[in-house]
């Protein structure tokens, strides 16, 4: 024991942790972090569902007298085009709230995929040890380090650029994290006396798994699939603004950004605008993934 | 100490014919005839081409006898032939090489320059005005992608201010460096400086962010530890804590974390060599994919795994250095 | 026997999130020139923090909120930080319990000695290695000269303490402060750190140690004088054999009953009842009542107060 912690107070049992959607409630609108997270992500979502609402604009249509057309701050801008034109005379508003809904539902495809897949590598590890174990972890070890670009290139070299090629890249790349902790929770929750005791009545195994460590399991893992979905808009937007990523004429905001990476002189909005959607949505993201792991994950919170 | 190293390098060898063997082998995984898609894509080639490919590829034959025919060619230097360039894979490769193991290194130098002292004093003086900064910074570079902060600063400095090159690299800043110092003249060595500091500032910015936070972590970690203590109750000066006895037992996390962000620095460089033009692998293998050339991604993917490791490696070394222990714990 | 260190109703407080725990409440102790004293009491009664407190290494959330430290008349407490550093191994050490976590391990142990002659001294680093390689063998450990570059966890448990003794004791201060220094070890090798402690502090001219440990064996081997505490405060003092063989305090005899005694017949082991009292919220009264077999009325209500006996102290309504 420190002697300096056995001079400090032995605090006594921990607190209780919030549970139920109230009690969600009542933490969340107590942090001003996890609130500001919370409205921006509850913002990105409310705009990928109802995109063809907001923007009524055509995000393909090419109109040539839009060329450039400043944004409606800026001298010469219309309302009916508040973010302005790109090269190609599209509505950059319109191709930014679309581009929303096509970097969420990716993001979403391939944080179910990981989630469910992580999910089911760790819990194998972690519950049946051993051979299973290694093996698997060995894999996941190699994984964890290695560039994420690599593999993506190699599976786009096979496969070719395509919307699922996409997806395939991105969950093979970040599935492993979600592993890795699965299994270290598992064995965690599995050493528990309560597991224990089960086990020793004649629980079957599944059951156990299912009933007993996999809820236990989902405070850690919630968090982490969170920050993770920051990560997949992040990389996602990587893959597009390399090209390799969604294909024209789809709006993502990572094509936007490479289409006006060339026009940063006569239009820097082509870029700012989507930059600014990436980063806020990541950001928000982030802050509400910070505020899960600060109310849920006891363990971590004590930074 | 021994063991440790030989551990390292066997693992490293065992990753390695690991990437090796998926190079030969997942060209079989193509839907549809890979050579009939390559050829497609890269007009100039011609029937007698298609031929070559299919045996230097071996896809007439079995996984494994895939894989040695590949590992053969790659001990006599054989990286194959590239079919948009239509020159030997290893030229092309030697030739981007430099370009971007100057621009990772520098990058990592850069990020640690920042990201230590920023996590050190966040740590020291917790809840001060530089923590608070230092989390803002962390919050913000977590959040925005490597290429658009190139991006941003290539608004600034190059179409704003004017005062750096948008795109290329100019000369080999190591060689410049050597340059300079031979000849006593910093202007070539600046001169060369000024097309690197974008791409490896944009880079460095976001792996410091990153890595800031845990930076500061470590340090906090490290704080709370008994010897600090017992170093305080010696009397010994703030300083001479702070350096021998916080600063030298954070820098083994501080190495484990820049370890675990090698990849993402090659990943990081693969991208930032697109937004600026950079000669270097990264351009060289996002090229390749759109055109389909199938050996040369298979050069640039395997010279990058190579590169990858070897810096792994040399953390690992890093490691035995710092730590005394290192062959009391299990790794 | 002349004062070295007059401790004079020392507060030592912590933030916490359900308020301000005291750990000494009001705790006054006296260490004479090259005197060792014992300072007794369960885990959580405010020892370990008095004896940080009189370094002054009580970092926030806590602080020292009330009462003097005096060493040799001059107020510790009124001090700067840097007079404070300078004190700081010089006339004042501490000897930590877990050896193993108080050494740095990627220094050198020699290097952690001489550091305290380069800091303080200003002596040059060969002479600095010298006097390292002389202390290390004055507490000894064998080929010292050898053994300067070692690393700690190259060292046993027994040998690691020693270092941090040399330490301690290097600059030859005037009171050093062993915090449990045995408990982290095996029993075989405690009474050698004991007696290796008590020889280096009575050579030379004299350095007065403040021992806190939860065994009162340890204690009544070495200690001429005992405090026992109890919630932060001190409930009886005085020379330790006549306190071991006749103690006033309730707490005091629990403590020794509790002891298992090889020879006796006892088949049960005696416990003192009830459990230590939560520092946040103490009893009323006298803070041992609710565990205490000869409560009466007034305890519950009135705090008691120290009261000297004839060179001993107790602060129980027995004796009032």
């Amino acid at each position: 024991m420190p002697s300096a912690d056995a001079a400090a107070p032995a605090l006594t049992a921990e607190d209780e942790l919030p549970r139920g959607g109230r009690r969600f409630l009542r933490e969340l609108l107590r942090s001003p972090k996890g609130l500001t997270g919370f409205v921006l992500v509850l913002a990105v979502l409310l705009i990928a569902l109802f995109a063809p609402l907001i923007a009524t604009n055509d995000p393909a249509e090419q109109v040539i007298t839009h060329r450039f057309l400043p944004p409606v701050w800026a001298e010469g801008g219309k309302w009916s085009h508040p973010l302005g034109g790109d090269n190609l005379g599209r509505d950059i508003f319109s191709r930014m709230v679309h581009g929303t809904r096509i970097s969420v539902v990716v993001a979403l495809i391939v944080i179910s995929v990981i989630v469910v897949f992580g999910t089911a590598v760790g819990l194998a590890s972690g519950y049946f040890g051993r051979l299973v174990d290694s093996i698997l972890m060995r894999i996941v070890d190699f994984q964890l380090s290695f560039p994420f670009i690599l593999l993506a290139l190699l599976l786009l070299a096979i496969l070719g650029k395509s919307f699922w090629t996409l997806v395939l890249a991105l969950s093979v790349a970040f599935w492993v994290n979600i592993a890795r902790l699965v299994r270290g929770e598992t064995m965690r929750i599995r050493s528990l006396e309560f597991v224990q005791a089960a086990r020793g009545i004649g629980v079957p195994e599944w059951r156990i798994i299912a009933g007993h460590i996999l809820p236990n399991t989902l405070p850690a893992l919630v968090v982490l699939a969170t920050l993770d979905v920051a990560v997949i808009v992040l990389a996602e937007a990587a893959m597009s603004f390399l090209g390799l990523g969604i294909q024209p004429p789809t709006p993502s905001w990572g094509t936007m950004i490479s289409d006006g990476r060339n026009y940063l002189y006569e239009a820097p909005w082509m870029t700012l605008a989507p930059g600014l959607g990436i980063m806020l949505t990541a950001i928000g993201i982030n802050l509400l993934g910070d505020f899960l792991r600060d109310t849920y994950d006891p363990r971590m919170a004590r930074r | 100490m021994t063991g440790f190293i030989l551990r390292r390098l066997v693992y490293a060898g065992v990753v390695l014919v690991a990437v090796v063997f998926f190079l030969a082998v997942l060209v079989k995984l193509v839907p549809g005839d890979a050579v009939d898609l390559m050829i497609s894509s890269n007009p100039g080639l011609t029937a007698a081409d298609a031929a070559r490919l299919r045996t230097e590829l071996g896809l007439d034959r079995s996984a494994v006898a895939q894989f040695i025919h590949y590992a053969e060619r790659l001990a006599d230097g054989d990286f194959g032939q590239s079919l948009r360039h239509g020159k030997p894979v290893w030229d092309l490769l030697s030739e981007r090489l430099p370009a971007t193991l100057e621009l990772t290194v520098l990058a990592m130098i850069l990020a640690l320059v920042i990201a230590i002292p920023l996590g050190m004093m966040a740590a020291l003086r917790q809840g001060s005005a530089v923590d608070y900064a230092a989390t803002v910074f962390s919050v913000l570079g977590v959040a925005t992608p490597g290429f658009l902060v190139g991006i941003l600063l290539i608004l600034l400095f190059s179409v704003d201010l004017g005062w750096l090159p948008p795109s290329g690299r100019g000369q080999s800043l190591t060689i410049s460096l050597w340059r300079a110092i031979r000849d006593w003249d910093a202007a070539v060595f600046w001169a060369s400086l000024r097309y690197y500091a974008m791409p490896a500032l944009s880079l460095a910015l976001v792996v410091a962010a990153i890595n800031a936070r845990l930076i500061r972590s470590a340090m906090l970690e490290v704080l709370r530890q008994d010897f600090v203590l017992f170093a305080k109750s010696k009397g010994l000066t703030r300083r001479r804590i702070n350096f021998r006895h916080v600063l030298r037992n954070a820098l083994i996390p501080t190495v484990t974390i820049i370890g675990l962000q090698l990849g993402f620095l090659i990943s990081g460089a693969f991208i930032i060599e697109n937004v600026f033009g950079w000669p270097g692998l990264g351009r060289l293998a996002v090229d390749a994919i759109h055109w389909r050339d199938y050996p040369l991604i298979q050069g640039t993917v395997l010279l990058s795994a190579v590169l990858f490791v070897s810096l792994t490696l040399l953390v690992d070394l890093l490691y035995c250095v710092l730590d005394p222990r290192i062959d009391y714990a299990k790794r | 026997m002349e004062a070295l260190l007059t401790v004079t109703d020392l507060v030592t407080e912590f933030a916490t999130a359900r308020g301000p725990l005291r750990a000494v409440d009001g705790a006054s102790i006296e260490v004479g020139k090259g005197e060792t004293v014992g300072l007794v009491g369960e885990s959580g009664c405010g020892k370990t923090a008095l004896g940080l407190s009189l370094l002054r290494l009580i970092e926030p959330p806590g602080r020292v909120a009330g009462g003097s430290i005096r060493l040799e008349g001059d107020d510790l407490l009124a001090k700067s930080d840097a007079e404070m550093r300078r004190l700081r191994g010089r006339k004042l050490s501490m000897i930590f319990q877990d050896p193993t976590s108080t050494l740095n391990p990627v220094v050198s142990i020699g290097k952690q000695i001489a550091e305290l002659a380069r800091t303080h001294r200003g002596t040059s680093r060969r002479e600095a290695r010298r006097l390292a390689i002389e202390m290390l063998g004055a507490v000894g450990i064998p080929s010292p000269a050898q053994r300067y570059n070692a690393y700690p966890h190259e060292l046993s448990g027994g040998m690691q303490q020693r270092v941090i003794i040399a330490c301690a004791l290097l600059l030859g201060p005037q009171l050093v402060v062993a915090d449990e220094p045995t408990t982290a070890l095996d029993v075989t090798v405690q009474g050698q750190i004991l007696d290796l402690l008590a020889r280096l502090a009575s050579g030379k001219s004299g350095t007065a140690v403040v021992l806190i440990s939860h065994d009162l064996g340890v204690v009544a081997e070495t200690c001429a004088r005992v405090y026992v505490m109890y919630c932060g405060k001190v409930v009886e003092s005085g020379p330790t054999e006549r306190l071991l063989a006749e103690p006033l305090h309730p707490y005091t005899q629990g403590l020794l009953a509790s002891i298992p005694k090889i020879d006796g017949n006892e088949r049960a082991l005696q416990a003192i009842p009830g459990t230590v009292a939560d520092p946040l919220s103490p009893p009323t009264g006298c803070r041992f009542n609710p565990r205490c077999p000869h409560v009466m009325a007034r305890c519950r209500t009135e705090a008691p107060k120290l009261r000297n006996q004839g060179g001993r102290a107790v602060a129980c309504h027995l004796y009032a």
